[in-house]
């Protein structure tokens, strides 16, 4: 049974998407995750989620894969030991090397190696396998083909996200955002990156900018303007009933989003999977009701991008 | 470079630093001798796109000659390899691999964890070389690469030089950019082709010519899958900060032979003489969108920041 992964970008959320019938949620560990702090949550309330999980015989999982500085490594072991003891049931990770600690420390403890870790081939899942990662989340620009060779190969459980977005750039491996406005920042002994999303500051979204073409050289001159570097989102749908025999995660994004429309995402993505189970599936009326979601969730989408590119001309937080 | 000043039993010693000036070149047509003299290894092949025309990680007989070449020219060889291969593409990287080895280049490149993990594993005896797409943010990270039998990393372009002394202590070899323009992301396409009706030229030679993506104050360079910095990375006046790499490199993938050449013999001037203000000038000249320190500093990558420890302007020519 292909397990439901649901965001947890507050208390509240976490609960709700429980009730919507994820089998999990993730949440990000304040200062660690690649997200805002907005939208991730402090110890006790990680404490307090695991909880909630637990009575929902469900799972929680902690992000903390933002990358730390080499000098905050023993902050991390710490955070990882509180994890432990508040009996969260995985953690998301982004640098390998990290996850060999974990791998010693708590050889109990699941690890799943991050989106950012951009993991492109079968190859590369048997390093994260053998450091330690007992399930990878494939690049959103892979095909099943691809998926289902990783994990035969590699011997690992996938994640896919059916509800996150295709960067301009493979995940995990863009740098514009932090080269247009990264702003160093320190709290109580804790190196900030605002504006570096691989170092758990927010993206300014600068591949949504409007863009321009220009040549040089004997080139000179505009060619194209007021165009976006591809950034889309996706729901995904018809390729949902292939995977549910391949993949062993289906994850939803998106914490910074309102509860009651992660709500209505999550509960749509159960009833439809339990459908697809089922073998009853009428493709055209989950279509429909898909677009109406979609539709919530491009005018909340277009919201956070305007709060984004406002703050990263003030450089601030978000 | 007579920068290390020791202190031994209260006597201050200085002594001779001499870091390996390398650069790139993705092509036979690139390679001239007098570009190249300035340099003590050459990394051969573009790493972003198997299509590029003349490239050395497609065209296995012109990389034997680029090989020929520099061993007769006395330089160390390093062969680069395609930097996001999906599982489709690791039979070619392996063949390529497979050639640098009979071809006994110096060292091979890699920022593929799972082409890294290939070659140490079925060549134990090939010197591997990582680059600074493979997301080395950490000691942790670096100590497995060590492990491993990794024998030079280049830290993560986002790294401060802090934290890059930091991975330095693990106790591999450390490769910077000291001078180009570095990549901002990667993805599994080219951007750039699609504007082809636009411009006129396509692929393989689009990117051979000069475009530019602009927005407010962000350029960026597109070239293959990979988009770069607009502006040069520049460390000519903080180069003694540097002092403890291995090699610093000239980025110089994208550009003309001319630049290889300029730049390359005001570095190793600036290394074996010190500082000139006329050379740095001439650096500033030749980056058209202007300087920048990349991440150095913990700032916005395409700030600079002088001698002085201020920020300034520097827009460039076009």
């Amino acid at each position: 049974m292909v397990e439901l992964l649901g965001p947890g970008g507050s208390l509240e959320m976490v609960e709700r998407v429980f009730q919507a019938g994820a089998n999990s949620v993730y949440v990000g560990v304040k200062g660690w995750s690649r997200r805002s702090s907005k939208y991730e949550l402090d110890d006790n309330t990680i404490r307090r989620a695991a909880e909630i999980a637990h009575d929902y015989d469900g799972m929680l999982r902690a992000a903390i894969n933002a990358m730390p500085r080499s000098g905050e490594i023993s902050m991390f072991e710490e955070k990882l030991d509180f994890l432990h003891s508040a009996e969260v049931d995985a953690i998301i990770l982004n640098d390998i090397g990290l996850m060999r600690i974990v791998r010693d420390r708590y050889p109990d403890m699941k690890i799943v190696a991050s989106i950012g870790c951009n993991i492109i081939n079968y190859q590369e899942a048997k390093l994260y396998r053998d450091a330690g990662a007992r399930m990878i989340v494939a690049d959103c620009k892979l095909s099943l083909e691809e998926i289902a060779e990783i994990k035969n190969k590699a011997g690992v459980g996938v994640e896919v996200l059916i509800h996150a977005n295709t960067d301009f750039t493979y995940l995990g491996k863009c740098w514009m955002s932090s080269y247009k406005a990264l702003r160093y920042e320190e709290l109580d002994g804790k190196s900030y990156y605002v504006g570096s999303p691989n170092r758990g500051g927010v993206c300014f979204r600068p591949c949504l900018m409007k863009w321009g073409l220009h040549g040089g050289g004997t080139n000179t001159g505009c060619y194209a303007k007021d165009f976006n570097l591809p950034n889309d989102m996706f729901l995904m749908l018809e390729e949902i009933p292939p995977m549910l025999d391949v993949v062993d995660c289906l994850k939803i994004q998106g914490r910074e989003y309102s509860v009651g429309l992660i709500y209505e995402i999550v509960r749509f993505y159960r009833d439809f999977i339990d459908e697809c189970m089922a073998g009853t599936v009428e493709m055209s009326v989950w279509k429909q009701k898909l677009d109406e979601i979609a539709r919530r969730r491009d005018a909340e989408r277009i919201r956070r991008t305007l709060e984004l590119m406002k703050a990263q001309k003030e450089r601030i937080n978000v | 470079m007579k920068v290390d000043r020791l202190k031994v039993e209260g006597i201050e010693v200085t002594h001779e630093v001499n870091p390996e000036l390398v650069t790139n070149v993705p092509t036979l047509e690139s390679m001239s001798e007098c570009s190249l003299k300035h340099y003590d290894a050459v990394y051969l092949g573009m790493p972003y796109c198997w299509e590029y025309e003349g490239n050395l990680i497609s065209n296995h007989d012109d990389l034997g000659a680029a090989v020929e070449m520099l061993r007769a020219m006395k330089k160390k060889v390093y062969v680069s390899t395609f930097a996001a291969p999906r599982n489709k593409d690791l039979k070619h990287v392996f063949s390529l691999i497979d050639k640098a080895v009979e071809l006994e280049v110096d060292a091979v490149e890699s920022t593929n964890y799972g082409v890294i993990r290939h070659i140490t594993k079925e060549y134990p005896d090939v010197r591997v070389h990582t680059g600074g797409l493979t997301n080395i943010y950490t000691s942790a990270t670096a100590e497995l690469l060590y492990s491993m039998g990794v024998g030079r990393v280049m830290p993560a372009y986002e790294l401060p030089i802090e934290d890059i002394r930091k991975i330095k202590d693990v106790g591999l070899e450390v490769e910077v950019v000291v001078h180009g323009k570095i990549p901002l992301g990667i993805s599994h396409d080219c951007f750039l082709k699609s504007f082809a009706d636009k411009t006129g030229k396509d692929c393989p030679y689009i990117c051979k010519e000069e475009f530019w993506f602009r927005s407010d104050d962000l350029v960026l360079k597109p070239f293959g899958s990979a988009t770069l910095s607009g502006k040069d990375v520049c460390m000519y006046e903080h180069i003694e900060k540097l002092d403890f790499v291995d090699a610093m490199r000239i980025e110089a993938i994208s550009e003309r032979i001319g630049y290889r050449d300029v730049v390359g013999e005001i570095y190793r001037r600036r290394i074996n003489e010190g500082y000139s203000t006329e050379d740095f000038g001439r650096l500033k000249e030749m980056a058209k969108n202007g300087i920048c320190n990349g991440f150095y500093f913990n700032k916005a990558g395409q700030d600079y920041i002088g001698k002085a420890g201020k920020a300034e302007e520097t827009k460039g020519v076009l």
